[in-house]
């Protein structure tokens, strides 16, 4: 028994070259039977083409790509056998809902009965029953999405690829579907890999990550390890907000680092990543990490400061505070706690362990 | 299914029946013509010098289709100018309706088209019959078969390229350039004459160069109704293929046709270049 | 205020002469095809006699036989060059494209006198100046940048997708194409079928180059007919061209949009 028969997707060093530009370059990531992992990342990252090049619309220009344990590099789209939806759901004008949703059954000259009896699960299991016979311009954006899910479920798939399924939605529908359709993946156990450039939404959904950026994969993890602990620059930032301190190691004992900023703040770290002392790192605070101190609370790392900008957000508020070091952090709180203006004079605290560090490579501040 | 190999019967159609029978008519231009017989092989200009050193050629032939194709597209856009500007304000059924009107011409066979203009000037025809009885004449005029005839049909015929093309240019124009005319003080003629007007200079360069060239080789509408002093150079180039027979002159006809036809467009591009075309494809 | 009325009147009236000099020699064909005495007008009454007598006249029946056959022939040669044509121009980069375009378009910017003498020249050249594969071969070339044109528009607006998805649920290229692909755009593609038989059908100006002796279209032999006499026959021959015109004009138009078709 071949190991990557574990796997439903096995991709392994795929690159996609047009002309002098590597759109994918060197790829590899595995997905599991009934896993649900997102390829995450900014427009032009390489996302989509991974996933076209899986699904065989996009030829892999070196690499392999194995669908469970069978190499599908070569084979043209439609020996592939893999479930697809795409961004516009390319539902075809000119066929029904049901003949949509037939067509890949019939091209497999499966029998009527059996047609009809998929047409009706697959549409009951998408809540669209009842809307055999409209035409695609018939339909409401999502159910035309809900037909290009059915469409790929009537064939049972034994692995569904998505691409940016849900981004032509409104954002009411879009997260009201992005439910559904976790919760339809979880009961189906379908292996989905999923393309979307919405971190909310590959986080919400997803078991594991895959972050790329320009082409190359960023990160694979679990979505809180992917928040937590970014371990790049770029995830930090491509992932939520972020704050940076550009510093040096001044201190090293007992677990803990010291790290005078540029602003001549001295942090004090409990982070897994060890530094030497002389070292320049880097250093990442979430906003939420960050408190604001009643007079008087005190800890390790507390700094004076100034609100210089408020932004008000409904369930959180997110401060922009300038220190009197020179530096300035964003400081997002619940609103409950209670709203401070422009102008007013704050402590901030942070505990030891809420730091991430990234040491500079290669002399980058 | 790569690119070449799907464009690649239409393009070897196109170089066999359009590029090399050019290139076969420029080399036969310089061919013998021989009475009753194809044509000799041959290195000769006497087609040429036949045609340009004949003034009866020049005056009859030449120069009076160039003057009948500029009288004939002058009036084409005298009269579709105003048509375009008005279908342009148009909506719906009403535009639906005239857009068809104007289109009619160019879908309805030449053929067909002439055959309600026979009855309507042909000798005894309607148009003698009505200007006998408001007392313009005394007895039928023979009308058809003469020079108005011609131009009349070549106008029909012109005008909907003319009236499409500026159609084009006119829905182009933003309608907040003539507002903001109007804004800085321009009465509406003003705002026409300097903002409208070379806006649309474009769309009626386009229909000049279709209609001009449509007109300067017609050879149906004068074969149809033309008489024997219409002689129009497409007409002679027809009579001489396919009545004398003598292909290397009518071939000879054709380049002289196609080189006055780049000449007088090269003019028109240049003067329209002038008026307008460069500044408004000006390369920043 | 007085003026500015005065100019939108005028433009107003210049359009209603303008459409009454392109209508009204339609209009007096088609009284003249239904009027039971000849050519004296108005009408005095109704008849489809002479309608009768064209469409049961031996040398008229004849001649929309080749019509029809030149025009369907002509028909599917253009249309299949053009959609491998507008296959490889819409989907594929390369090289050279505005020159390719250029030389595609080049039956349309030669004047139909040259196009015509030149295929004739040439088919003499070949030993026959005219004969029916050269009459087929000048009217296909003739209609083909009017299919690559509507039929560039259609496939401008397909989306790759619809034929991604029919490949991903099992379909191969040729069932894609049939299936989808041409489905989708029949609309143009019934446009351009419609627009280039009828375009076709009604040529004169190729047709009376190249048409053999004994194989002549419908449009020339109405132009021999009305050469030598006019009567009511051609007029009702004319009106039923006129009539069937039209029609397909309000069809394309339904479907394509005539304008962006013509033009």
């Amino acid at each position: 028994m071949n190991a990557s028969q574990d796997k439903a997707i096995q991709v392994a060093s795929i690159c996609r070259r047009y002309g002098d530009v590597m759109a994918v370059d060197d790829v590899s990531f595995d997905v599991g039977h009934g896993e649900f992992v997102s390829l995450l990342g900014p427009s032009g990252c390489g996302k989509t083409t991974t996933l076209r090049m899986i699904a065989g619309f996009i030829m892999a220009s070196d690499g392999t790509i194995r669908v469970n344990g069978r190499d599908v590099t070569h084979l043209p789209p439609e020996k592939r056998e893999v479930g697809f939806v795409f961004q516009n759901y390319a539902l075809w004008p000119h066929m029904t809902v049901a003949e949509n949703v037939a067509f890949g059954l019939k091209l497999r000259k499966r029998d009527k009965a059996f047609i009809s009896r998929k047409i009706e699960e697959s549409l009951g299991v998408t809540g669209l029953s009842g809307y055999e016979d409209r035409l695609p311009r018939q339909l409401s954006g999502g159910q035309q999405q809900r037909v290009a899910l059915a469409r790929a479920l009537a064939l049972e798939p034994q692995l569904l690829l998505m691409d940016e399924p849900l981004s032509n939605l409104d954002r009411a529908l879009r997260v009201a579907m992005r439910r559904e359709l976790k919760q339809l993946q979880s009961r189906l156990k379908m292996t989905t890999l999923y393309v979307t450039h919405d971190q909310e939404e590959a986080l919400s959904m997803s078991d594991r990550v895959v972050i790329m950026n320009r082409g190359k994969i960023a990160r694979v993890a679990r979505p809180s390890e992917v928040y937590d602990d970014p371990q790049s620059e770029f995830v930090a930032d491509f992932v939520g907000t972020t704050n940076f301190f550009d510093g040096t190691v001044t201190a090293a004992s007992g677990g803990v680092l010291t790290v005078r900023t540029r602003g001549n703040l001295d942090l004090q770290l409990t982070v897994p990543t060890s530094a030497d002392v002389g070292e320049p790192v880097r250093v990442l605070l979430r906003p939420e990490r960050i408190r604001i101190y009643p007079p008087g609370q005190d800890g390790p790392n507390v700094f004076p400061g100034r609100i210089s900008f408020v932004e008000y957000y409904g369930p959180t508020i997110r401060y922009t505070v300038q220190l009197d070091g020179g530096e300035s952090v964003y400081v997002e709180t619940h609103n409950a706690s209670g709203a401070a203006t422009i102008g007013d004079a704050v402590r901030i605290g942070i505990e030891p362990g809420d730091f991430r560090l990234i040491r500079s490579e290669g002399g980058r501040p | 299914m790569a690119a070449p190999l799907l464009l690649a019967p239409a393009l070897v159609a196109l170089l066999i029946f359009v590029v090399m029978p050019l290139l076969w008519v420029a080399r036969t231009s310089f061919n013998q013509g021989v009475d009753g017989a194809y044509m000799v092989s041959a290195m000769t200009m006497d087609n040429y010098v036949r045609f340009l050193g004949s003034s009866w050629y020049l005056i009859n032939t030449l120069w009076f289709s160039i003057r009948i194709a500029i009288v004939a597209t002058v009036i084409s856009v005298l009269l579709g100018y105003p048509v375009a500007l008005f279908i342009a304000q148009t909506r719906g059924l009403q535009k639906s309706i005239l857009m068809t009107m104007v289109l009619a011409p160019l879908l309805i066979g030449l053929v067909t088209l002439v055959y309600g203009w026979i009855v309507i000037f042909r000798g005894g025809g309607l148009l003698n019959s009505l200007m006998i009885a408001i007392g313009v004449y005394d007895e039928p005029v023979r009308y058809m078969w003469d020079l108005k005839g011609v131009v009349i049909l070549l106008v029909y015929i012109g005008m909907p390229y003319i009236v499409l093309s500026l159609l084009d240019s006119i829905e182009r124009i933003n309608p907040s350039f003539v507002e903001a005319a109007r804004n800085v003080g321009a009465n509406r003629w003003r705002a026409f004459w300097s903002i409208t007007f070379p806006l649309t200079l474009p769309g009626l360069y386009a229909g000049l160069v279709i209609v001009f060239t449509l007109n300067f080789s017609a050879f149906a509408v004068p074969l149809m109704v033309g008489a024997n002093d219409t002689q129009m150079i497409g007409l002679v180039i027809y009579r001489e293929a396919l009545l004398n027979n003598d292909l290397p002159f009518a071939s000879s006809l054709s380049v002289i046709m196609i080189l006055a036809n780049a000449t007088i467009l090269t003019g028109m591009a240049f003067l329209f270049g002038k008026l307008i075309l460069n500044r408004l494809e000006a390369k920043r | 205020m007085m003026r500015l009325d005065l100019g939108a009147l005028a433009l107003r009236l210049v359009t209603y002469l303008a459409m009454g000099f392109l209508f009204f020699p339609i209009l007096i064909t088609i009284m003249v095809s239904v009027n039971p005495q000849e050519f004296i007008l108005p009408p005095s009454g109704f008849t489809l006699e002479w309608f009768r007598q064209a469409w049961t006249s031996d040398t008229f029946v004849r001649a929309m036989g080749v019509s029809l056959w030149l025009g369907v022939a002509a028909t599917l040669i253009a249309n299949a060059l053009a959609f491998m044509v507008v296959l490889a121009m819409v989907r594929y980069d390369f090289r050279g494209k505005a020159l390719i375009n250029l030389l595609i378009m080049s039956p349309l910017l030669i004047p139909t006198t040259i196009f015509s003498l030149a295929l004739y020249v040439f088919f003499a050249r070949l030993g026959f100046g005219s004969g029916i594969p050269a009459l087929v071969i000048g009217h296909s070339i003739h209609v083909l940048p009017f299919a690559v044109r509507i039929l560039t528009a259609s496939m401008q607006n397909f989306d790759l997708s619809l034929e991604e998805a029919a490949r991903n649920v099992g379909a191969g290229p040729v069932r894609t194409m049939f299936s989808i692909t041409l489905p989708v755009i029949r609309t143009g593609l019934i446009s351009s079928l419609v627009l280039c038989f009828v375009l076709s059908w009604n040529d004169f100006p190729i047709s009376v180059f190249l048409a053999p002796a004994g194989w002549t279209p419908l449009p020339v032999e109405l132009f021999s007919y009305i050469k030598f006499q006019y009567d009511a026959v051609g007029a009702a021959l004319a009106s039923s061209l006129i009539l069937i015109s039209i029609v397909v004009m309000v069809v394309i138009d339904r479907l394509a949009g005539l304008r962006r078709v013509l033009r």
